[in-house]
């Protein structure tokens, strides 16, 4: 098996950057409002929807919808799955980058390191 | 024709398929996926650090708070400073203070509520069972010792002929030392040397009296002393309050409704 074939896949729903981001703020706490998940990631409230929408069908979040002063206020908190799967994600992504590390170096890319100070004066 | 057909067969597949790395994944999820890169801002871009610092962080970013807070402990100094150099304020002192400390009330209840209809609210995770002990144990100390720990204040203050009334700046001088330890510096790398001269404007406050031993007695030293806690309070939550807003990305205007 070649070392392309070798690196670790990645799950694509989380992958996706609009709900890796929402995923990455549930993760650091247990619950966040609609309102903050759109202040902080800068969607739009259409978009927004639709990916939490997609996030709770695959089961990676749980999202509560109630009505408070006759306003739909939605909070969102990550689920034990997603939770595990977030993790899961990050470690996978650390692997990869290990990978690409190793394939650099067993090819031999020319690594960017500063030379001796000496090789840089003669070179002048 | 085909490729709708296609697309319609996978959709309402619920067959599970093992992906090269291992792992299961579900044909729908892929659809959805798939569905969903259509609305999805191709150039968003994930910064894990910012997303995770602001977060973790977002009720000490509220500066408001801190500010209102801040103008509280200002009214006292400010009150007594009228009394003495603004014998001719045209308002009595008393009623000045009392309209302040309405307004600091109203804004006690207001800030908070611009806060979460603003940005919106996060539910903090509860502490952990070691973070409870901890902060019990050092309660606890801090109870069964207070006699001794006042004395060697007092012996201290003595020694270093620091003015007694400078107590309350050198507790808040070492929290703001911790506050410097605790903060990630990838975010908000300003915030360093902000609070260096926060800290260093404190301690030349405080150690007035070591090159002056008639600091003490001088009453402009003694006001600046009592308000040295307040403005610090008021200038760190207007920075914490800028940070929270240049942090967050402007929002986007979507006409549809939630």
């Amino acid at each position: 098996m070649s070392d392309a074939q070798s690196l670790p896949s990645v799950n694509r729903v989380v992958h996706e950057p609009a709900r890796l981001a929402i995923l990455t703020v549930l993760s650091s706490c247990a619950s966040a409002d609609f309102v903050f998940l759109q202040r902080v990631t800068g969607l739009s409230k259409g978009n927004l929807s639709v990916q939490l929408t997609n996030l709770e069908q695959a089961r990676l979040v749980v999202v509560v919808r109630e009505i408070v002063d006759k306003k739909t206020r939605t909070t969102a908190k990550l689920s034990k799955y997603g939770a595990a799967e977030i993790e899961r994600y990050w470690r996978t992504m650390d692997e990869i980058r290990a990978s690409a590390t190793r394939l650099d170096e067993r090819h031999g890319t020319p690594r960017r390191r500063s030379l001796p100070l000496k090789v840089r004066l003669s070179s002048f | 024709m085909l490729a709708a057909t296609f697309h319609k067969r996978l959709l309402v597949s619920p067959r599970a398929y093992e992906t090269p790395g291992g792992s299961l994944m579900r044909v729908c999820d892929i659809n959805q996926f798939m569905d969903a890169r259509a609305h999805v801002d191709t150039e968003t871009s994930v910064d894990p650090v910012r997303l995770r610092f602001l977060t973790e962080n977002f009720a000490s970013l509220q500066g408001l708070n801190q500010v209102v807070l801040g103008v509280v402990f200002l009214l006292q100094p400010m009150e007594e400073a009228l009394h003495v150099y603004c014998k001719s304020w045209p308002i009595p002192w008393w009623l000045t203070s009392d309209i302040l400390v309405a307004v600091c009330i109203a804004a006690f209840r207001w800030v908070p509520n611009y806060y979460q209809r603003r940005f919106g609210c996060v539910e903090q995770r509860s502490p952990s069972n070691r973070q409870v002990v901890i902060f019990l144990l050092a309660l606890i100390v801090l109870f069964v010792f207070k006699h001794r720990i006042d004395l060697m204040i007092s012996a201290i203050a003595q020694r270093f002929r620091f003015y007694r009334g400078s107590g309350l700046l050198l507790f808040w001088i070492a929290i703001l030392c911790t506050d410097f330890l605790r903060r990630p510096r990838q975010v908000d790398k300003h915030r360093v040397y902000f609070l260096a001269c926060v800290i260093l404007a404190c301690f030349v406050v405080v150690l007035y009296p070591l090159w002056n031993p008639h600091g003490p007695h001088v009453q402009l030293w003694q006001f600046v002393n009592s308000c040295a806690f307040g403005i610090s309070l008021v200038v760190l939550g207007v920075f914490d309050h800028l940070t929270l807003v240049r942090l967050l990305p402007q929002p986007i205007p979507d006409s549809d409704n939630e």
